[in-house]
């Protein structure tokens, strides 16, 4: 019951923030339901993983299948990692909102978001296959609904139409792949799959999954050639949706990938994702900096990024022998350090259009120097991002680079593209650095801005130190990324 | 392969290239509900296959949920749409740079 307890009480808190933001029109209410909604089930996670702790499996509504095919949910640490990582920024993201968003329908937002985390925690926790893909779908549906939540104007419009259509597309892609894995084994169940498809490797139909799974689950986690939806999505939802987005939501898509790969055993996919890999994070850094717009800069910021996780995640599954654990490892720790640290800048990014009402960087030049405490986030949440030190975003780069100069040779050449892309990326932050903080304030801005809301700076403020902090300390991401890589490294010895 | 098992695979290229290729909006979504039609088809033989035909018919009515609640979302986006250009024309949808 406790792996359900999280989901449900996301999903109820959901259904009040609903009727109390529809009753009360109060953005501070339903803001804080959904707050101690997110800490409830914050309380529950951080119980799961000390019981996983002491040996004590917990599962719902048994530990496996009773009868065949049931749909059951399993605690276990990679799912307490995504979970964790979801309900953190979640956290953030309530309080940030309950200033940003407008009131009219803000009980909408709210049940909406909680329902987006629900789906993530639930993806983490999935024993079975089909049980995944639902929970896939209700995060996706959640966030279709959330890109175009300002319908009132075009851009969202036209942004969440693109990604419903794409994304949708990819989602019956994966699900095709689940059919057929179920017609030819009659069983859906993670833990049981390897063994049940070991005498099959390599095989035309799993090699047929296996692209299936990549091309459907590779949409959402925006690989490129697929990643077309992102940057107008991600530039046009709602600065906290747009957090989520970046921080959490895609990195919950190769979550879903990674989980599913593993159960049909790997089928030599493990070069091919790097190859991927090393496409993406060139096209996200290349096409980034010709970017004038602030938040489709950090979008294509994030496709870049995926290319370092996927890096390490694919010299994880190729090299299984030698860069299993230190491959995931490295890129468990960067979904962690990217979540708070892009989630951090896209709220910056917020805060300065709530200020301006503008995200084109020229126009807000400047604005840096008129609020020197978000500025000076601005600048933490850039440079780590290019993977400066002593911020996150450098550590969990070494540990990237570490994991390719193990492997060697392809390892190797990919580690020295990451060290690459990382200087190109840092000509274009600090060049965002360089106008958002330093430019010259345009003549035609009024002296006076509008007060900038507590509420709005605080998150801000805390993500900063939180990103100094694991820059500083980063046994303190460790504590949780460490067990989830070693699951991982164990379940890819099995296949 | 099973007649049935093709009809699927079948319906999911259809609708697909419909998805892809179709310029007016409300025939996308058409072309993404018959791709969510093919699919559940391929669950069904998989349960004649391998005996579990009633784990199969509850798979295959969950599917039939999400693909309703998606369309549902996807209508109300094209009526947003329509709203703001007067037209369904997928060219419309060309001001954002990709």
């Amino acid at each position: 019951m406790e792996v359900l307890l999280p989901i449900v009480v996301l999903g109820g808190a959901g259904l009040l923030c609903y009727v109390i933001g529809r009753l009360s029109l109060s953005r501070s209410l339903t803001g804080c339901v959904a707050l101690v909604a997110i800490l409830g089930s914050g309380h529950v996670v951080y119980q799961l993983s000390e019981s996983l702790d002491e040996g004590i499996v917990v599962g719902w509504p048994a530990t496996g299948p009773e009868l065949p095919l049931q749909s059951y949910l399993r605690a276990d640490h990679l799912g307490i990692f995504l979970a964790a990582v979801a309900l953190l920024l979640a956290g953030f993201v309530a309080v940030y909102s309950m200033r940003y968003m407008h009131r009219r329908n803000i009980g909408k937002f709210y049940a909406l978001l909680l329902t987006m985390t629900a789906g993530i925690i639930g993806i983490g926790f999935a024993g079975d296959l089909f049980t995944m893909f639902v929970l896939f779908e209700v995060m996706s549906i959640a966030s279709f609904i959330l890109v175009a939540f300002e319908r009132e104007e075009w851009e969202p419009v036209e942004a969440g139409v693109k990604y419903l259509v794409i994304s949708t597309v990819g989602g019956l892609m994966a699900l095709l792949g689940i059919a057929i894995v179920y017609s030819y084994t009659g069983s859906l169940d993670l833990a049981a799959l390897p063994s049940l498809l070991a005498g099959d490797a390599g095989s035309a139909q799993l090699l047929t999954v296996a692209a299936l799974f990549i091309v459907g689950f590779g949409v959402k986690t925006a690989l490129v050639p697929m990643h077309t939806w992102l940057p107008d999505a991600h530039a046009a939802a709602p600065s906290g949706i747009s957090a989520m987005l970046s921080g959490i939501v895609i990195e919950a898509g190769l979550i879903t990938m990674l989980k599913a790969l593993l159960a049909i055993g790997l089928a030599n996919t493990g070069l091919l994702l790097v190859l991927i890999a090393l496409l993406t994070m060139f096209v996200g850094n290349l096409v980034a900096l010709r970017q004038s717009d602030l938040k489709r800069m950090f979008a294509y910021s994030s496709i870049a990024q995926m290319g370092y996780i996927f890096m390490g995640v694919g010299l994880a599954l190729g090299y299984s022998n030698i860069a299993a654990f230190s491959g995931m490892r490295g890129g468990l720790y960067h979904i962690l350090n990217h979540a708070i640290m892009k989630g951090g800048a896209f709220l910056c990014a917020g805060a300065f259009l709530y200020l301006l009402g503008t995200r084109d960087m020229r126009k807000l030049a400047g604005i840096g120097r008129s609020l020197p405490i978000l500025g000076v986030c601005f600048v933490i949440f850039a440079l780590a991002l290019a993977g400066t030190p002593p911020f996150n975003g450098f550590f969990s780069k070494v540990l990237l680079v570490r994991a390719g100069a193990d492997v060697g040779g392809w390892g190797l050449f990919m580690a020295v593209m990451l060290i690459l892309n990382s200087v190109i990326s840092l000509f274009y932050y600090v060049g965002a650095i360089n106008t958002v903080v330093f430019g010259p304030i345009p003549d035609n801005r009024p002296k006076r801005l509008k007060p900038m809301p507590f509420l709005i700076a605080l998150p801000i403020v805390v993500l900063a130190v939180l990103v100094l902090a694991m820059g500083v300390y980063p046994d303190l991401g460790l504590m949780i990324v460490d067990p989830a890589a070693q699951q991982l490294a164990t379940m890819i010895g099995f296949g | 392969m099973s007649p049935y098992a093709a009809t699927g695979i079948i319906m999911v290229v259809i609708g697909l290239y419909a998805a892809m290729t179709r310029k007016n909006l409300l025939r996308v979504v058409l072309g993404l509900s018959i791709m969510a039609r093919g699919v559940p088809l391929i669950f069904i033989v998989g349960g004649m296959q391998t005996g579990t035909m009633s784990a199969a018919q509850s798979i295959v009515i969950t599917i039939i949920v999400i693909e309703a609640v998606t369309v549902a979302v996807a209508l109300s986006l094209v009526v947003a749409a329509y709203n703001h250009n007067k037209t369904l024309s997928i060219t419309a949808l060309r001001r954002l740079k990709g």
